[in-house]
């Protein structure tokens, strides 16, 4: 049935300008019809320029002859060798759009300053959805379209860290964008019927965010439907002195405060919020390298239980760790940054994280010599995934 | 018929009157005609003007106007006409001034002279003390102009030919808009604290950060602010930041981003950053010149730093004449020739040098540089003199070299150079053998020496064409003969050469006497070797003689066959056979150097089979079946992969080493019941241990076994969370995974094998449950399909001898007519039977309270748990306690003793009021 209250308008998860679905480009399919010649594989002008994606692919449907991309909604008829397709491509970026692509499928961005461990955390996370998180939900979590941009650098972080016992090497500035990590969540239901969802990351420098102007130019931000926002424990006032001790906090690096000063401007602008209102975008706000405060922590602390592995989201104990993440984000002269979020935000919580288990040499960036082992990384993606509906939430 | 209005021309001479400068040189003029007629000192003024001369007149035209001048200027007493206009109009007399080719001349004299003029006056100039850095600025050079009497209108004439002997002329416009302007606060701050650590070599390193550090070229900032042609704008610090942002992090990196971040918000125009980065140079020249550094080093110093000459000239002719590091020229000059080698300018700068204006000290350094390094020069002469008539001619080059470097002027030193040939090369040896003599000779202490060999009988080369040449103009200190002469006496000559300059010859005499070649020993049966060899064509015959194992010779003959059968030998013995090759020369027979090989009579042996092995944690047995007589074996360790030895194959130590091989630490060896026994040390991890059979060319390949002690888990960690254990380990060798073993809370035996991925895949291996007891790890792994398992490790547990509560809380909002009251159930674990004391607080923070610190205990009190492992309590909260108004409380019930206790808090919801 026709739904008149869908969204026609969507971000596309690779380059999150907006597209309307009923108006997808289409990559020609390269059989040809009879008679007339199959088309040919060429650098699309359009990945090139937006993700350094110089591989060749058949063209887009309308391009041949330098004209527009034909826009319409299923598929369409390639307009020089004469074949139907129906590969839909972003219109903007030229990237293709997965199957299950809809407009309800999420966008999350992942935000955090320099050194707030972005990028191993994204590449733990990358591990644990196609591993863990797939086995727990009983899902398919996958890289439509194979590994690219993102997507293959995490997973190249990932081969780094389990074999060679190194840490990712320090994400820099892009000039062009990267392709965002696109992953596809299939599972089915207990009616038996199939359901998706398509969801993105993009990895950014940590220096764009930390000033509001550069904040602003992350489009992805203007266009998430979920923000993680990452916090470098040593950042705050108490921990300082120890971050720079075992040379784990650079100089220079922002507050807290001023870098949910940047995201709240971006998001304020980007939704074009009206002043005195909340942003009601949820946001994970994620304290990461807990492992190095698990000294300090009573055993029984609640971040250290290991959440049922069962295919829902426990909101008692993620209700739980945000008590206790805020009770530590307090004691570390932080309670500043908790009310500015209260201030902001109408939906946000708290999470504490591991991406490795353990401190690493910070100096030459070397794993523990037990290698990866990750504590509730996955925690803030299953709340922003159960506060979306997609996956089913108890303790409520 | 000539015009002249002579009332004007009266009117003129009142305004020329009134240019004393004018009178002086009219007056200087007749003096000089007067002196000498012929003079052309004339054409310093502008007669055709003073005397209102026509160019076209004729000679008569000329001549009545002469006439007519003379009676207007004769009643006239001004110092114009009776010191300057009249004595040289006398002085010029008919000859000149009315000749018509005079006035025609004149004009070319008139510009040589002032070109003349210009140029003296320029020579003086420059050899003034502000103009040390050939860099002046228009306002000072005009006023000088004016205080020198140059006419106004040749300032520009006077101007050009400064700049065309190299001076810069600049305006002051920067320097004077910099006496006013301070380089703001946060980018004088930042770049401070570069320059204290010493980051960066100039600003421009900042502002340039996105440049590539070739294109850092011709740095100006005075004329403009520049790279090469490129302008450095406001613009430029955009980018040198986004640069900083891209760039791997580092301290230059922070710093650089610090300093473009202040730059940006302080500096907000081109010219503000012109000034910015000029105050910044202006200040790195003042300290130096403050630290008395020389103005020539100072700016030498920015030209290093890649700043364009012109910039540096003028920064220090602006700091030099207004600061204190004013220096004189002579002085200046004198260090830049010595700099450059040129002593001898050097010496004619310096005498130039007035001692009484220069400043005392510098005078007195820069004199006592000079003379030091005249004596030198002086010094190093002797020295190459007195090495040449030693023949020591390297050391004589090396002298002259030295002075030729101090004087580059004097040409006679380069003729020196040039004339000493190379040293004759040195401790020169020859290897023979039938196939080849090999040279080598030393090192010369030259670099730019070539060699060329010469061979000939009957007495050493006396050039290098007396001879056969055997290597030519080669650089190498080594040359081979491969056809060298046999049983004859030849001399090998070498000669150095330098640029067409030969050494003195080096020769040495050789004579080749081969040893035998493709010697070999080999046992044809348990009784019997076999020798085989060859001998040059010029041997006569080979001696042969063969030892025992204790070095006794038990057979000797000389013979002209090149093989020997020896038999009715020992089996299992070792024989050695020695062979030398006699040639017959000019002085008598005459015995080549020996050789010698051996070999073992014994059957033929096969490579080793059925080898069985047994291990122990530090030794391994291996055991096979006994080989034939006379053989010995050898057990090597070579990693488990394939190493290309197949079983029969004949490989030598080297190529077992090449594999990565190694020999076994052999303990004993023993035979029994036709088995050999090896016992050998363990090694560390599973390898391959091939017994391999010694005979003449190797180690004959066999059997093998993979076997050895597999590596343990290192560096094991065990980490207690609330409901499980996790373990994690550092995975070494070749091991691919674990075995886990401990008894359970009920006392039964668990065990897990935990595969490296699963391992990865977890994060670790995680053990349900916490009370656990004996756990082990031990390694295992499977070599060519058999299980092997290293002895299993007890891995300490935590001894948590605290006994644990877990409550539930319910709490009620008080109504009307009750208070707020909290209900609480507790259960212990482990069987626990007793009290345990707790406290019950609250917290009115928004923060859930870590511990009893941080909030107000409401009571304390005991919860029994004699009776069962549950334990109930309830508590009316005073309403005193919490404000009127509190949004949001905490109630939590924590150990009073937290030693010995520990309680599991329920989730918040049941904590929060």
């Amino acid at each position: 049935m026709f739904n008149l209250f869908s969204k026609k308008e969507v971000p596309c998860p690779f380059c999150y300008q907006t597209i309307g679905l009923a108006k997808v480009a289409f990559r020609c399919n390269g059989r040809g019809v009879p008679g007339r010649p199959a088309c040919q594989k060429t650098a699309d002008p359009a990945l090139v320029a937006n993700f350094n994606n110089s591989k060749p692919y058949y063209p887009v449907i309308g391009t041949q002859e330098g004209g527009a991309p034909l826009l319409t909604k299923e598929s369409a008829s390639c307009t020089q060798c004469g074949s139907n397709s129906n590969i839909r491509l972003c219109p903007t970026c030229h990237s293709q759009l997965p199957l299950s692509f809809n407009a309800d499928s999420p966008m999350f961005g992942l935000v955090g300053v320099r050194n707030s461990g972005k990028t191993v955390l994204l590449s733990v996370m990358h591990k644990e959805l196609k591993d863990s998180v797939g086995r727990r939900f009983n899902s398919s979590i996958d890289n439509p379209g194979g590994s690219e941009g993102l997507a293959r650098e995490l997973q190249e972080n990932e081969e780094a860290m389990l074999t060679a016992g190194r840490l990712p090497e320090q994400t820099r500035v892009r000039s062009g964008k990267q392709a965002p990590a696109v992953y596809e969540w299939r599972y089915t239901k207990s009616n038996g019927k199939l359901t998706s969802s398509i969801f993105s990351f993009y990895d950014n420098a940590g220096e764009t965010v930390s000033r509001v102007d550069s904040a602003m130019d992350q489009a992805y931000l203007a266009a998430s439907s979920g923000v993680i926002l990452l916090l470098d424990p040593f950042s705050f006032p108490s921990n300082k002195e120890r971050g720079q001790e075992i040379n784990a906090l650079p100089v220079g690096v922002d507050s807290p405060e001023s870098v949910l000063d940047a995201i709240t401007h971006a998001l304020s602008h980007g939704k074009n919020l009206k002043r005195g209102k909340k942003i009601d975008v949820p946001i994970a706000v994620v304290v990461t390298k807990i492992d190095a405060f698990f000294s300090e922590m009573a055993d029984n602390n609640p971040i250290f239980t290991i959440p049922a592995h069962q295919p829902v989201y426990d909101d008692l104990d993620g209700q739980t760790v945000h008590d206790y993440v805020a009770s530590l984000i307090d004691s570390w002269g932080g309670s500043a940054s908790i009310r500015k979020l209260n201030e902001t935000f109408s939906n946000y919580r708290f999470f504490a994280v591991s991406a490795l288990g353990e401190q690493p040499e910070y100096g030459t960036d070397r794993l523990g010599k037990g290698g990866v082992r990750s504590l509730r990384v996955t925690d803030p993606i299953l709340w922003l995934m159960a506060e979306r509906g997609f996956i089913n939430k108890v303790g409520k | 018929m000539v015009s002249f209005d002579s009332t004007a021309y009266k009117a003129q001479l009142n305004v020329w009157g009134k240019d004393k400068d004018l009178v002086k040189k009219l007056k200087s003029i007749a003096e000089k005609l007067q002196r000498n007629p012929s003079s052309t000192a004339y054409a310093s003024a502008n007669l055709m003007s003073l005397y209102a001369v026509d160019p076209s007149w004729s000679a008569s035209d000329l001549a009545s106007h002469r006439l007519e001048l003379a009676k207007v200027l004769r009643p006239i007493k001004k110092p114009i006409v009776k010191q300057g206009l009249e004595p040289v109009l006398e002085a010029l007399g008919k000859t000149h001034f009315d000749n018509p080719s005079f006035w025609l001349n004149l004009d070319s004299l008139r510009q040589q002279e002032v070109a003349q003029t210009r140029k003296d006056f320029v020579k003086f100039l420059l050899a003034d003390p502000s103009m040390a850095y050939s860099a002046i600025s228009r306002k000072e050079l005009y006023e000088s102009f004016k205080a020198q009497g140059v006419p106004g209108a040749e300032f520009q004439s006077y101007e050009k030919e400064l700049q065309n002997n190299g001076v810069n002329i600049f305006e002051r416009k920067l320097a004077d808009d910099a006496e006013s302007f301070s380089i703001p606060g946060g980018v004088a701050s930042s770049w401070k604290d570069a320059r204290n650590r010493g980051v960066f070599n100039s600003i421009f390193d900042v502002l340039l950060l996105h440049v590539a550090q070739n294109e850092r070229r011709q740095l100006s900032f005075y004329s403009n602010l520049a790279y090469g042609t490129t302008a450095i704008t406001t613009d430029t610090i955009q980018k040198a930041d986004q640069r900083a942002t891209t760039a791997s992090d580092s301290n230059e990196v922070q710093i650089a981003h610090k300093i473009l971040a202040a730059l940006k918000n302080e500096v907000k125009s081109n010219s503000e950053l012109r000034l910015v980065v000029f105050k910044i140079f202006e200040e790195y020249v003042q300290k130096k010149l403050q630290r008395n550094e020389l103005g020539a080093a100072v700016a030498n110093d920015l030209v290093d730093l890649g700043i364009n000459q012109a910039d540096a000239n003028i920064l220090l002719s602006l700091l030099a004449t207004t600061g204190s590091g004013q220096r004189i020229n002579g002085l200046n000059r004198t260090v830049e020739h010595l700099q450059k080698g040129e002593l001898g300018s050097a010496q004619q700068t310096f005498s130039s040098v007035d001692p009484n204006t220069a400043e005392p000290d510098e005078y007195a350094r820069i004199e006592k540089i000079l003379d030091t390094q005249i004596e030198k020069k002086k010094q190093l002469l002797e020295a190459y003199k007195t090495a040449l008539g030693a023949k020591k001619l390297e050391e004589a080059r090396q002298a002259i070299a030295g002075a030729q470097r101090l004087d580059t002027e004097d040409d006679s030193l380069r003729g020196k150079v040039e004339a000493i040939p190379p040293e004759p090369a040195g401790n020169l040896t020859v290897s023979i053998s039938a196939n080849s003599a090999v040279l080598n000779w030393a090192k010369s202490a030259s670099s730019d020496i070539s060699y060329t060999v010469v061979r000939k009988t009957g007495g050493a080369s006396s050039s290098p064409v007396d001879g056969e040449v055997i290597a030519k103009n080669i650089g190498a200190l080594t040359a081979e003969d491969k056809n060298p002469t046999i049983a004859t006496t030849v001399f090998y000559t070498v000669f150095a050469e330098r640029t067409g300059q030969f050494s003195e010859a080096a020769s040495t005499k050789a004579e080749a006497y081969p040893q035998p070649a493709n010697f070999t020993v080999q046992a044809t049966s348990s009784t019997s070797i076999h020798a085989v060899w060859t001998v040059a064509v010029e041997a006569s015959s080979t001696t042969v003689e063969v030892f025992d194992s204790r070095g006794n010779s038990i057979h000797q003959v000389t013979t002209s066959d090149s093989k020997l059968l020896l038999d009715s030998l020992i089996t299992g013995e070792k024989y050695t056979v020695t062979l030398v090759a006699n040639y017959v020369s000019s002085s008598g027979t005459v015995a080549s150097a020996a050789i010698q090989a051996s070999s073992v009579p014994r059957e033929k042996s096969d490579p080793v089979t059925g080898v069985d092995y047994t291990i122990n944690n530090s030794e391994i047995q291996l055991e096979w079946s006994s080989l034939p007589p006379g053989y010995s074996t050898e057990a090597w360790i070579l990693p488990l992969h394939d190493n290309g030895m197949d079983f029969g194959d004949i490989v030598t130590a080297e190529q077992l080493t090449a594999a990565g091989g190694r020999r076994a630490a052999l303990i004993s060896q023993r035979e029994s019941n036709g088995k050999t026994y090896y016992t050998m040390k363990a090694h560390r991890g599973i390898l391959r241990v091939y017994p391999l059979v010694l005979v003449e060319s190797g180690y004959l390949v066999g059997d093998y076994v993979s076997s050895g002690v597999i590596e343990p888990a290192k560096n094991v960690t065990v980490e207690y969370f609330n409901n499980i254990i996790k373990l994690a380990w550092e995975w070494t060798g070749d091991t691919r995974q674990m075995e886990l073993a401990w008894l359970d809370s009920q006392g039964y035996s668990q065990r897990e094998l935990v595969t490296l991925a699963s391992y990865r895949r977890n994060g670790g291996a995680i053990i349900q449950g916490r009370n656990i007891s004996n756990l082990t790890i031990a390694a295992t792994t499977k070599v060519d399909g058999e299980t092997i398992i290293s002895a299993p490790a007890s891995i300490p547990l935590k001894q948590d001898n605290k006994i644990e509560i877990s409550y539930e809380q319910k709490i009620k909002s008080g109504g009307l007519f009750s208070k707020p009251s909290t209900s609480i159930t507790a259960r212990s674990f482990n069987g626990y039977q007793g009290s345990v004391p707790v406290s019950l607080c609250l917290s009115l923070n928004p923060y859930v309270p870590l511990d009893a610190n941080s909030c107000l205990a409401l009571d304390r009190f005991a919860l029994d748990f004699s009776a069962s492992d549950v334990a109930t309590y309830s508590f009316e909260i005073p309403k005193t306690a919490i404000p009127k108004g509190t949004k949001q409380f905490w109630l939590v019930l924590f150990p009073q003793d937290p030693e010995s206790v520990k309680i599991d808090q329920p989730h918040t919801s049941q904590l929060r009021g």
